[in-house]
């Protein structure tokens, strides 16, 4: 049966691999992105937000089946819209479409995190994410930017944990997950493979078992899956997809 | 390259593979001293890349090819400073330096290809009338002092520039030629400065860069553009590693 599904950072990457993949499944695919998709918004900022899951409701009014929170940047030198997009975009995202999602009759939905979480992160920001203080965040990582990205992730994940739990997701049949992406080839981390030091290093930080690193397609398989599948029991979790670095390096974590 | 300004009116320079990366950041950086900057890439002509080349002349030239080499060497009317930047990393194209054919290219890319070079333009760097004599530079790697091991060949290559930089330079030094090598750290490309996939990626090796962060391409220019002035007249033979203290932490 065909389903309705949003998907957020469309226009590129992982998004725009898994916009490809569901549509050849038959599936409706909402995109979302800053530009050049069906819906553009810029999820760092409420206004946006709002203006996107007005726009979805207008589209789907009947509700829709599945969403992808996959909107996020990696930009060193953007700290503040780093946690803007990443975190609160995503929850944004996730949390403003959820009474959609409840009209379906087997919702599900993913949110793209990364094995990023092994990276140090500022706990006292990933405490103000979770409590949704966006101001105090926003303001606290411009002061303290060097792990912009993985605290962003990190509190991503732990929401996803805390969340699909809750009586309003799991509890409503809604399933929710995350996966957790590890080196990924894509037209813009393409060129660092150029450089034997900078492979070299990237081996460093993500030990994998595997040979090679991931395309975007294969992610887009993983979501997929949870997008799509039957069974009403897999909720909570965050699937590493990352050639064996979480194995490799937290071992024990089980 | 701020703070620091070179003046290279008057000089010319050969930047090889000066399209991108440390070689195009070398070459913009003669250009801002007022040097004539010729620059070699492998595509057919300077129109051929996304971006403005044209303040350089452009040679096409193939590093793998004696002849292209020869040709380009022959095409210089005057030489002051050759940079030997051109080169590849093979697994890029999805080759095993493991495999002897490959390792052989490697070496063959990497170090014949900047020892041809040099050899064919020393008749005219040796009649540089750049204060402090004309200048080779190679361009070494932190493969040139640790071990990569998916690069056998790579850093075999890299690691042999620094004996040939030496060797060099006691043949040329009598001609007023110096040749010294720069080991050139971790730096990040435009393409990829400032993603998650150069910042998070890189929590280990900035672990031990003493300058916590990684290098940029105007790091290597600028140094480049220190060794082949004048005020590195009694420099010679010597491996310059620009790499935020990563090679002496630990």
């Amino acid at each position: 049966m065909s389903k309705t599904i949003v998907i957020t950072g469309a226009a590129s990457g992982i998004g725009a691999a898994t916009v490809t993949r569901l549509k050849a499944a038959g599936h409706r695919v909402i995109g979302v992105d800053l530009k050049g998709a069906d819906i553009d918004a810029d999820l760092g900022t409420a206004q946006g937000r709002a203006d996107m899951i007005a726009a979805v409701e207008a589209m789907a009014p009947d509700g829709i089946d599945g969403v992808l929170a996959g909107a996020g940047i990696s930009k060193g030198d953007m700290p503040r819209e780093t946690i803007a997009i990443n975190y609160f975009g995503a929850v944004a995202t996730l949390e403003g479409l959820r009474p959609l999602l409840a009209k379906s009759a087997h919702p599900r939905a993913v949110a793209i995190c990364s094995t990023a979480a092994f990276l140090p992160f500022d706990a006292d920001i990933v405490d103000q994410c979770l409590a949704g203080d966006e101001a105090g965040a926003v303001a606290a990582i411009a002061e303290r930017p060097q792990t912009s990205y993985s605290t962003s992730k990190n509190a991503l994940s732990r929401w996803v944990r805390r969340a699909a739990v809750s009586p309003d997701w799991g509890g409503a049949g809604i399933l929710l997950n995350g996966i957790g992406p590890g080196v990924v080839t894509t037209p813009m981390t393409a060129p660092l493979f150029d450089q034997p030091e900078m492979v070299a290093l990237i081996a460093q930080s993500n030990p994998m078992a595997v040979e090679g690193y991931a395309g975007a397609e294969e992610i887009a398989e993983l979501i997929g899956f949870l997008l799509q599948m039957e069974n009403h029991y897999l909720v909570g979790q965050i699937i590493f997809i990352d050639g064996g670095s979480d194995a490799i390096l937290r071992p024990a974590q089980v | 390259m701020s703070g620091v300004a070179y003046d290279f009116a008057g000089a010319h320079v050969l930047v090889t593979g000066g399209t991108s990366g440390i070689g195009a950041a070398t070459a913009a950086a003669y250009r801002e001293a007022s040097a004539e900057v010729t620059i070699t890439g492998t595509r057919g002509a300077a129109a051929d890349y996304d971006h403005d080349l044209s303040a350089y002349r452009y040679l096409q030239m193939d590093v793998e090819d004696g002849a292209s080499i020869d040709a380009v060497a022959a095409d210089l009317p005057r030489l002051d400073v050759l940079v030997n930047n051109a080169g590849i990393a093979l697994p890029s194209l999805g080759l095993d330096e493991y495999e002897p054919e490959v390792f052989a290219r490697a070496v063959n890319i990497l170090l014949v290809g900047a020892f041809r070079m040099a050899r064919r333009t020393v008749d005219l760097l040796a009649q540089s009338e750049l204060a402090g004599g004309g200048s080779v530079i190679g361009i070494a790697s932190m493969s040139s002092f640790f071990g990569i091991p998916i690069v056998p060949g790579y850093g075999a290559a890299k690691t042999g520039l620094l004996g040939l930089t030496r060797s060099l330079a006691v043949e040329w030094g009598p001609r007023n030629v110096r040749v010294n090598a720069v080991a050139a750290g971790i730096t990040r490309s435009r393409m990829t400065a400032g993603t998650f996939a150069s910042e998070e990626w890189t929590a280990p090796t900035l672990s031990r860069t003493p300058l916590g962060r990684l290098g940029e391409p105007d790091d290597i220019a600028g140094a480049i553009l220190f060794l082949t002035s004048p005020g590195a007249k009694w420099i010679t033979g010597q491996t310059l590693a620009v790499d935020g203290g990563y090679t002496v932490s630990g």
